[in-house]
């Protein structure tokens, strides 16, 4: 394993369901330390890269290596450096956060006393002290978010994946979280992620890449990718769904009686 | 509206049914013998009915007939704390349905918790047409008398579930008045054995007409007719009044306002201090699962309820039989310290151990996700069951010490002894079981098992306890505490083994299967929850 290399590194992936390919011959490189955002419109394939990267789904066809470490033969060693941010929830719903947080810690093999002292600093700092003991169950959307965020961060992690991560985050939330993100990028953590919030990814992201139908349409700088006064929303738009059509829906689009 | 709903529901369950044909196959097998068992009893009814004998006769074995199909079919869900299919009301309210069309597709989905009880009514209705004191011509009387007594208790059925699932998820003592609904099975024993004058039972005997069963059966055999007719009508508005009203309740129910205010724990409580036990002797991350195990499992009421029951069910089930004899305990009050101790692990075993990732759902990606051998998350949730047993065997033991059973310690030993062999082998294929038939549990949704869970549980119990049961019977036929010790050794070995090859197995599986694993656990059902 080397330590200055790409921190991602997928060499032609694949992954096939029956005759539909979800990712088809995907190539991307991601910089360590660097601020990757991974776009696409729904059904792309963002989500099946994401989970076959951290090993929840294994790829038809192709290679992963993470950290210079390739999955699946040094997937333990993999998971003890990466942190996970999954679209859908990762929580324990009898669990109350303090509870969660630090029994994520003793998965990463913190001693329990360490995992306990982070568990209680990272509800401080994504603001959820308040509720460290109630059950996860009467989370709200936005606080299990911010919940699986700070579960991401107790191990120190070089490597962050992240599905949506600001999804039904309020805006003081969102705030809080991408502040972090940017600092952790600072200290030289790597973080790829995956958002619909483009104004979002256009702030945070120093490096994008935009799938479409399984494959890579679009990679880079972000200065690279914005040719001339272009918005990345300008770019993903062209790249992939400028031309679609969609059907009149007359009986929509009729006025109602006396309006 | 009601077809749309039913179609939903079909499409829905298609792709889950056609999805592994063989196990489909074999609960589908298991369910035709275990409805095969029940039209053979109601063939039986129909022989008994069909016996020319005096109307006194006919009317007391009707009445009591009808009272036993009564408490069965209310009774059965509670016991089983299985309610069947009910429609799931969070994903229809938001639709223009006219809250009758719910109600009547509710009461016609409890009759799929009466089907073995319908049979038994054909049964019972076939041999009083075919008693040639009544005949065909009585048909009328018959069906009519019939259709009553099912509406009657299809009716009170809906009613009931919607209390029962209400309070189920608001009382702080639902435990509890589970123990009460389980003594009301043995009230007529008690009352029997408390030697309460015969006089006074009869005058509120099951064939009083006043009753609701006593009355269908008066109207089935055309007895006092207009009078059976209306106090049946009585009983079928009261019923159905019962249930639309509790129907029309829960739509209003809003469970959150019921939620408990957080509890700030001081210092280290009792339950923290047992929650910590697993860290005392296992390591990380073993430990870790194991607490968090225990965490979850103790704040889902249906666990508590379960757990309570299989601590209770067993001694109030087998107390009848064992009580029996007074003056020297028969072979089955000598052992049943082990056999409760094991039907207690059969209690659990539908919420833990055939199915130990339905209450983790979605989450149970993080076990593929955190630098974690797969292989310790499934012996650390086995662990767990295991220590939930003990204080399980204790509370029995303790109450077979009140109730003069055969309690003594070596009896106790005896009991974790067999409790430790059965786990072994249930827990090694309840391992497999996890990995291959995977689905998600809803805590707060008091369900049945799914038709391929319950097969696995028929058909593999008796093959697994065989070694255990081997061991018994050494000790019977040479009359030796040695010969038992030595077949329960070889019946440990054995079973260290068998667990040690399935969890290999399951390990292997899971890491195959792990897509089909998160979508089972993620995926959510149609309008209507059945498991």
């Amino acid at each position: 394993m080397t330590d200055s290399g790409p921190a991602i590194v997928v060499t032609d992936l694949r992954k096939v369901y029956g005759l539909k390919a979800a990712v088809d011959g995907l190539n991307l490189t991601v910089p360590r330390g660097s601020f990757f955002g991974f776009l696409g419109p729904n059904g792309a394939g963002k989500s099946t890269t994401i989970r076959m990267l951290t090993g929840l789904i294994p790829p038809t066809s192709g290679s992963i290596e993470l950290l210079g470490m390739r999955m699946p033969g040094d997937e333990l060693e993999i998971k003890r450096r990466i942190g996970l941010v999954p679209d859908e929830s990762m929580l324990f719903d009898r669990l109350t956060g303090l509870e969660f947080l630090e029994f994520v810690g003793r998965m990463y093999s913190l001693e329990r006393g360490m995992a306990r002292h982070r568990a209680e600093e990272l509800l401080e700092v994504f603001e959820l002290s308040g509720e460290k003991r109630k059950l996860i169950s009467e989370y709200s959307k936005g606080m299990r978010k911010r919940l699986a965020m700070a579960a991401s961060l107790i191990h120190n992690p070089e490597l962050f994946l992240m599905d949506e991560p600001f999804e039904g985050v309020d805006a003081v939330g969102a705030r809080l979280m991408k502040d972090m993100l940017l600092d952790l990028v600072r200290r030289g953590a790597t973080i790829f992620l995956t958002s619909h919030v483009l104004e979002v990814v256009e702030r945070l992201c120093d490096h994008v890449a935009i799938i479409n139908q399984g494959r890579i349409v679009a990679e880079g700088r972000m200065e690279d990718i914005r040719a001339g006064s272009e918005t990345l929303e300008d770019v993903f738009v062209r790249t992939v769904g400028a031309d679609r059509e969609y059907g009149k829906l007359e009986w929509l689009t009729e006025a109602r009686h006396g309006i | 509206m009601i077809a749309a709903i039913l179609r939903a529901q079909f499409l829905s369950l298609r792709l889950r049914a056609g999805a592994r044909r063989p196990s489909t196959a074999f609960a589908a097998l298991t369910g035709l013998i275990y409805y095969g068992f029940w039209a053979f009893f109601a063939f039986g009814m129909t022989m008994l009915f069909s016996i020319a004998t005096t109307e006194a006769n006919i009317l007391a074995e009707l009445s009591t007939a009808l009272l036993v199909a009564t408490l069965y079919w209310q009774l059965a869900p509670l016991l089983t704390a299985s309610f069947g299919a009910s429609l799931d009301l969070g994903k229809l309210l938001a639709y223009p349905i006219p809250a009758s069309t719910f109600f009547t597709i509710e009461v016609l989905l409890r009759l799929t918790t009466g089907v073995e009880m319908l049979l038994v009514l054909t049964g019972i209705s076939a041999g009083l047409l075919r008693n040639p004191r009544y005949g065909v011509r009585a048909a009328p009387d018959v069906i009519c008398g019939a259709l009553l007594f099912a509406a009657m208790n299809v009716f009170t059925s809906a009613g009931a579930r919607r209390v029962v699932e209400r309070w189920f998820r608001t009382s702080r003592w639902k435990e509890l008045a589970f123990l009460v609904f389980i003594a009301i099975t043995v009230a007529p024993q008690i009352l029997v054995r408390t030697h309460v004058p015969k006089a006074a039972l009869l005058r509120f005997a099951p064939s009083q007409i006043f009753w609701p069963w006593a009355a269908a059966g008066h109207l089935m055999v055309g007895d006092r007719t207009l009078v059976a007719a209306v106090t049946a009508l009585v009983w079928l508005g009261a019923a159905w009044w019962f249930s639309r009203r509790q129907f029309f309740h829960s739509l209003r129910f809003d469970a959150s306002e019921y939620q408990r205010p957080e509890r700030e724990r001081r210092g280290k409580s009792l339950l923290e201090r047992v929650f910590a036990l697993p860290s005392r002797f296992l390591p990380d991350p073993m430990a870790a699962l194991a607490e968090k195990e225990m965490r979850m499992l103790s704040r889902i009421s249906r666990v508590r309820v379960v757990f309570v029951m299989s601590c209770v069910f067993g001694l109030i089930l087998f107390l009848p039989a064992i009580t029996g004899k007074r003056h020297a305990p028969g072979n089955f009050a000598q052992n049943a310290l082990p056999i409760m101790a094991v039907y207690g692990l059969l209690m659990l075993s539908q919420l833990t151990f055939w199915n130990c990732f339905g209450f983790d759902r979605s989450a149970v990606m993080g076990y593929f996700c955190w630098p974690i051998p797969l292989r310790q998350v499934f012996i650390a949730k086995n662990v767990t069951v295991a220590l939930m047993l003990l204080p399980q065997i204790g509370i029995v033991w303790g109450i077979s010490a009140l109730v003069r059973l055969p309690a003594s310690p070596g009896k106790f030993l005896e009991a974790v002894v067999v409790m430790i062999a059965a786990a072994l082998y249930w827990f090694g294929l309840g391992n497999i079981a996890s990995v291959r038939l995977p689905h998600a549990l809803d805590p707060d949704k008091m369900n049945q098992m799914s038709g391929k869970m319950q097969a696995l549980t028929v058909w593999s119990a008796p093959l697994l306890l065989l070694p255990i049961v081997l061991a018994y019977v050494a000790r019977a036929v040479f009359h030796s505490q040695l010969a038992f010790v030595g077949v329960m050794a070889i019946a440990l070995a054995l079973g260290g083994v068998f667990y040690y090859v399935c969890l290999d197995s399951a390990v292997q599986t899971a890491s195959r299967r792990r897509e089909a694993i998160l979508n089972e656990l993620s995926r959510s059902e149609g309008p209507i929850s059945i498991a």
